[in-house]
């Protein structure tokens, strides 16, 4: 595995290397702070690196300002865990729900996308939302398949809906839809 | 439209089939937009949303009661958290672009930490050191995903990763640690 650095100029570990920090680290954070230096000059030797690398992580697990506390979503959940395990983390829930149907589907009708108006939702499956729409310029009713917004990101994604729709306007059946368009959009809801 | 088995794509996951992942999120990600979106509109605004009880309303609509293990429901809340991830992440990077007026925002971690908008930089952040700690330790990701995204207890993402509830404490006390460091807990940053 490739080096890399993190803005900080820190090295991003191998998979390996990773593997010995956290076992030291592991091995460590369950001793009495005070014995801790000795566990760890005993356990990596002469290897300064490693010994270095734990203790920047021993140092941030007593940090008390942890960063995901400055999150808005997570801070209940890291206040509430401080005093153990079991704590709930429904604050990030609720945001990621909140989220979600402001970012809704329902945003998409009354849209005008192209030549086309949306009017109504038809369905949603594991390929994306259907909507009923109205091709303004040739004036028929067309359904718009659209890829949510979520996972209009991921590239794997977005080849395989080209691909679909690349394969379904390859046929030509009375029972199988005739594929007109395929858009990148790309809109952000105002 | 026909829906892909969610109880089949579960198990074949938990078999450790990865296609089914890609497959489950965006049907988990439909069901608990739907629900949500019911429950909203029938409760006032004030009114908070029950977490657990919408995961476990879109698991009873999707997955086929008359198969279910006592694994599945666990496995469940595990994509319903991963679903949470995407959506706050690509809530946070829309929300990020409307302000500044175009696309997509790609903020390093220290721009992020430069700037600081604390509705949005900090999971976009916190959503890179992810990606980056996913490549040196998967099992650590999981556990951050599902308890921070997921809502999960200590016992409950231990029951998912198929690990003890100690290992889970471990890991998630290594996984805070790694993330802090990375993400300048330590007020020099």
């Amino acid at each position: 595995m490739a080096q890399s650095r993190t803005g900080r100029g820190r090295a991003i570990v191998t998979k390996e290397r990773w593997g010995r920090v956290k076992a030291l680290f592991q091995a460590a954070v369950d001793r009495p702070i005070e014995e801790r230096g000795a566990f760890l000059a005993a356990a990596t030797g002469d290897d300064s690196g490693l010994r270095r690398e734990v203790e920047s992580l021993l140092a941030a697990d007593t940090s008390d300002a942890t960063f995901l506390g400055r999150l808005p979503i997570a801070d209940q959940m890291i206040r509430a865990g401080q005093g153990g395990a079991g704590s709930s983390a429904a604050p990030a829930f609720e945001a990621a729900m909140k989220a979600m149907t402001e970012d809704a589907a329902p945003s998409m009708i009354g849209r005008q996308l192209g030549s086309c108006t949306v009017h109504s939702l038809l369905g949603a499956g594991g390929m994306g939302e259907v909507y009923r729409a109205r091709d303004t310029k040739l004036n028929r009713d067309v359904a718009l398949k659209i890829l949510p917004a979520a996972f209009a990101r991921d590239t794997d994604r977005l080849a395989r809906f080209t691909r679909e729709a690349r394969a379904v306007a390859a046929l030509n059946h009375p029972h199988i839809v005739t594929i007109f368009s395929i858009e990148d959009t790309r809109m952000f809801p105002s | 439209m026909s829906s892909p088995d969610v109880t089949a794509l579960l198990g074949d996951w938990s078999r450790g089939n990865s296609t089914a992942l890609s497959q489950l999120l965006p049907l988990v990600y439909a069901e608990l937009r739907r629900v949500a979106a019911r429950q909203l509109r029938r409760e006032r605004a004030d009114h908070t949303l029950q977490p657990t009880a919408l995961v476990h309303e879109a698991y009873i609509r999707l997955v086929d009661q008359r198969q279910v293990d006592w694994q599945n429901r666990a496995h469940f809340f595990g994509v319903a958290a991963q679903v949470m991830r995407r959506i706050l992440v690509d809530h946070a990077r829309r929300h990020g672009a409307n302000k500044r007026g175009h696309g997509v925002p790609c903020v390093s971690i220290d721009e992020a930490k430069d700037v600081a908008a604390p509705n949005e930089i900090p999971i976009l952040a916190l959503d890179h050191a992810l990606d980056r700690l996913d490549k040196v330790d998967a099992e650590l990701t999981r556990i951050v995903e599902l308890r921070a995204f997921g809502g999960l207890t200590i016992e409950e993402a231990a029951h998912v990763l198929g690990v003890s509830p100690s290992t889970a404490k471990r890991d998630w006390r290594t996984a805070k640690a790694w993330l802090n460091r990375e993400l300048g807990a330590d007020g020099r940053s």
